[in-house]
């Protein structure tokens, strides 16, 4: 198999051996030590992913063995063949790409260039000043045309169809493809007792119960007090009822097997990038940050947000390491001569994902490093049109089965006022509520899906949002009335929400 | 300190039966608050004619001694705030607190530790210059009378200040002497959030000095700088990497709006330090803050001239350091009430309705409540109401507390 070829994992292989030799391991203690090491390494995280991306790319085909087509046709109908993936997201890299290289053309500027380094010594101190960022001449009409926006991925994912011809019961809605399997309440609690009723969880118990708080804060200590690795289940098994703040950035890099000493040092690396080279794609950058970064939350990281994004464009190693990646545009014939080192075009908002992170993890690099690998595990299958349960297309027929199932009034009702659930929904969804939830109560969510290692918290509390408001939705009589209805985060509770939605149906 | 028996039974039972009457020459926030109460304006140099003023500093200094006010009316200044508001009293008056708690061995003294070392020049320049040339660092110089950081600036040489040093000994010299400031340590460790200083502007409603009681908003906010913070000696000059207030911040380079992006709210602030540094040292943090109003306040107390139809709100100045301990900047007996964005003026209008409700001129509280919307009664009568802890930067539930305490006659 490619994986054991891939550069990766060469990578990883040497990383091990590295750590190994330097710590003198025994060779009794080695077996036990080895799935530590590989963790704190990140090097599981990696394969993993490499993992995903192979099969992602269809290059199993027909070698894959029985039980593992099973687990993929598991709700007994094909799901729309990889290959219908690949080329809408074809055709989205293509003209991004395309508009690109006609900027390119139009100002003069290559995909990248030398910054021009100051001559006097006065004006190059300045010029290291914490605050750098890049300067571009552009026109006045310049619009961001090239890039693209969430209602672009609804759309292609509103294209996928599914390859069994006889439509299976129960499917409502805009997508035309079934994507999410038994996603009702019941099926959801059989699989995550975590979230009955019953279950005290952080974010939602630890407000009013000071005894909850201070025996769960004290059992996370001892979960990683002194481990350099913490053991990954016993952390995951922990993290399913939520993480207390000050537990969380050593929690996040275990569940997410970030190598935060290497991210380090990349950070560091690519800073001074930054600082010599300049991309085409930097004119999106400051504007993006102007537009959806400078909330009330997190205007005072607008310089933290710039550096993590700029930083994040540079890094090389993102489209190695991330589960999914988009193909090349059609006639490129390598990485290079992408206008996007990072393999990704950002979307859109996108730096809505990077600014939690500047808020809660004061230190940067670690911000970087956390961010680095959320985005490689879970946040790439949410800006491009990804398959499996880790895309975007899941996650949209999920909430839309979810919603119909539960009050099948809403749906009808939107349809006569121009809407679609998905409408509403979509942006809540790839940002991962990023930007809509206040910053703690996103990290409240984002702790429930790094612990099932699953985004359907995602579905679940957008359904569960809908239903919140669904009878004060259902006597409005405007679109507009409707989008404002739920524009307002101010009072949402996150595992609230979700847990009043999923243990409903019990009562 | 001796407490005044206990006044209840005389407080006049309040009016009633017509609408209130105020004057007042302001149109901004808390007119607004006046007229959604529904109060009626009425012109303010008729003295009988009003049931409440909100009058400016200067009425205060030159009309009010000379004015005699009927039992019902109210006022919203005491007659010499200025021993609080004043940057050379406050230190003056806080000094003097301090050796008297010394004097009776009590270790209250150490909980007086929030103001960082002040000298009022020229009278003081030799003492003054006798610790800078002892310790050094940077010190900020602030005009005592000015307001809206006007004058302000920092140094750390002498030489940057010797305008002051002729005053103390030519006091013979027939040239008018430099105005007064005062010269203070400067915090140098300030709590950064994005590389950026702030400072917290937070509410405080006394309605008597004699005995003390105080009042304290669980709202406020934070003002950031636009710059980030560095204790570079070329940028000792920019007032903007320095100093918060919103008035300087409003003509640096980066300014570009509103207002907008410039504040959080205390509960904002509250949640991101506990994400960093956990409860407990937050907590610890807000309560040293409630601490520090509420001695700032007793020791003026002595002095103050207690007038039972006066009250007061000041707005306070208070600064973290890296290590979280609160830093007493200024205080302000006419905080600002123009609102520069939508959550600022509902803040203030919120902040100033409960205020009013407190003060009672509707006479409809029974005198027993320690919440009344988003204040909490932190001193009374009785000493601390809650000692060691606060609602500070807490969910502010003023709705349902005032559906609570007033029932029905809510309107």
């Amino acid at each position: 198999m490619d994986v054991f070829q891939s550069y990766t994992s060469h990578q990883c292989q040497a990383d091990i051996l590295d750590e190994v030799t330097k710590s003198k391991y025994k060779a009794i203690s080695l077996k036990r030590s080895l799935s530590t090491i590989a963790g704190s390494l990140g090097a599981t995280s990696m394969i993993q992913n490499e993992i995903f991306k192979h099969m992602d790319s269809g290059s199993f085909g027909a070698s894959l063995p029985a039980s593992i087509q099973r687990q993929i046709n598991r709700n007994n109908c094909p799901p729309p063949s990889i290959q219908q993936y690949r080329d809408l997201q074809q055709r989205l890299v293509d003209r991004i790409h395309g508009d690109l290289q006609k900027l390119s053309e139009d100002l003069g500027v290559p995909f990248s260039f030398p910054v021009e380094q100051p001559q006097t010594k006065k004006r190059r101190q300045q010029f290291d000043d914490i605050t750098f960022r890049h300067t571009f001449e552009v026109s006045e009409d310049f619009e961001m045309a090239f890039m693209y926006t969430p209602q672009d991925l609804l759309t292609l994912s509103l294209e996928l169809t599914s390859t069994n011809l006889a439509a299976p019961q129960g499917r409502v809605g805009a997508m035309k493809a079934m994507l999410s399997g038994d996603v009702s309440p019941q099926a959801i609690l059989a699989a995550w007792p975590e979230i009955a009723a019953a279950e005290k969880h952080f974010g939602v118990d630890d407000a009013w119960d000071m005894g909850f708080y201070q025996e769960t804060y004290r059992r996370g200590e001892t979960l990683i007090d002194g481990y350099t690795a913490p053991l990954l289940t016993s952390v995951r098994k922990y993290a399913k009822h939520g993480i207390p703040a000050g537990l969380r950035r050593t929690m996040w890099a275990t569940l997410l097997g970030a190598n935060i000493p290497r991210a380090r040092g990349d950070f560091n690396r690519l800073r001074t990038g930054m600082r010599t080279t300049q991309l085409l794609v930097d004119a999106f950058t400051a504007p993006d940050i102007e537009l959806h970064g400078l909330d009330e939350h997190f205007f005072v990281f607008e310089s933290e947000m710039y550096e993590l994004f700029a930083c994040f464009i540079r890094d090389a190693s993102v489209s190695r390491q991330a589960a999914l990646t988009p193909p090349l545009p059609t006639g490129v014939a390598s990485e290079a001569e992408v206008a996007v080192p990072c393999g990704v075009y950002p979307v859109a908002g996108f730096v809505r994902l990077i600014a939690p992170f500047c808020l809660l993890f004061s230190d940067q690099a670690e911000a970087y490093g956390l961010f680095r690998a959320m985005y490689c595990r879970y946040f790439c299958g949410l800006v491009t049109v990804a398959p499996g349960r880790l895309g975007l297309p899941y996650l949209l027929s999920a909430v839309e089965t979810m919603v119909h199932t539960t009050n099948p009034r809403i749906a009808p009702h939107l349809t006569q006022l121009g809407l679609t659930v998905l409408d509403l929904v979509h942006p809540w969804l790839v940002f991962g509520f990023a930007g809509f939830l206040s910053p703690v109560e996103w990290a409240c969510l984002w702790d429930r899906v790094l612990a099932q290692d699953s985004l359907l918290p995602l579905a679940l509390l957008a359904a569960g949002i809908i239903e919140l408001r669904a009878d004060a939705m259902l006597t409005l009589s405007s679109a507009n009335d409707v989008r404002d209805l739920f524009s307002d985060f101010t009072a949402i509770k996150a595992i609230a929400v979700i847990q009043s939605f999923v243990n409903q149906s019990i009562h | 300190m001796l407490r005044a028996p206990n006044n209840r039974e005389t407080k006049p039972r309040g009016i009633k039966d017509r609408p209130i009457r105020f004057a007042t020459h302001l149109r901004n926030v808390v007119y607004d608050v006046m007229i959604d109460r529904g109060w009626t304006e009425v012109d303010r140099e008729e003295v009988g004619a009003w049931d409440f003023l909100w009058a400016d500093v200067a009425w205060m200094r030159e009309v009010f001694d000379h004015t005699h006010l009927s039992d019902h009316q109210r006022i919203n200044h005491f007659r010499n705030h200025y021993e609080l508001t004043r940057k050379d009293h406050m230190v003056k008056n806080l000094k003097r607190l301090r050796k008297t708690l010394e004097r009776e061995g009590s270790d209250v003294a150490k909980e007086l530790d929030f103001y960082p070392k002040t000298y009022v020049v020229p009278g003081d320049y030799s003492l003054f210059a006798e610790e800078f040339r002892a310790s050094g660092g940077v010190w900020i110089a602030k005009p005592v009378g000015r307001a809206q950081g006007r004058g302000i600036f920092l140094f750390n040489k002498l030489s940057q200040v010797s305008e002051w040093r002729r005053g103390s000994r030519y006091e013979q010299d027939s040239e008018p002497g430099p105005e007064t400031y005062v010269f203070q340590q400067y915090i140098s460790n300030p709590y950064t959030v994005g590389g950026k200083k702030f400072d917290m502007r937070l509410y405080a409603f006394v309605t008597s000095y004699s005995p003390l009681t105080v009042w304290f908003c669980r709202d406020g906010f934070g003002r950031f700088t636009f710059q980030r913070f560095t204790m570079d000696l070329s940028d000792l000059a920019d007032n903007t990497v320095h100093l918060t207030n919103v008035a300087i911040q409003k003509h640096s380079d980066e300014y570009e709006g509103d207002g907008d992006g410039c504040k959080w709210s205390i509960q904002q602030l509250r949640e991101y330090l506990t994400q960093l540094h956990g409860t407990q040292a937050v907590d610890q943090a807000f309560v040293d803050i409630q601490v520090l109003v509420v001695r700032s306040l007793q020791a003026v107390a002595g002095r103050m001239i207690n007038d039972k139809h006066c009250f007061e709100l000041y707005g306070y100045d208070v600064m973290l350091d890296s290590s979280l301990k609160p830093w007493l900047i200024e205080i302000n007996a006419s905080p600002s009430l123009t609102a520069d964005t939508a959550d600022d003026y509902s803040l203030k209008h919120a902040m100033l309705d409960d205020m009013f409700t407190i003060a009672d001129l509707e006479g409809r509280l029974s005198g027993n409540e320690t919440t009344v919307g988003g204040f909490d009664q932190i001193y009374g009568p009785d000493g601390w109401v809650k000692a060691g802890q606060t609602m500070l930067g807490a969910a502010n539930r003023r709705e349902e507390n005032l559906k609570e305490i007033l029932g029905k006659e809510r309107k």
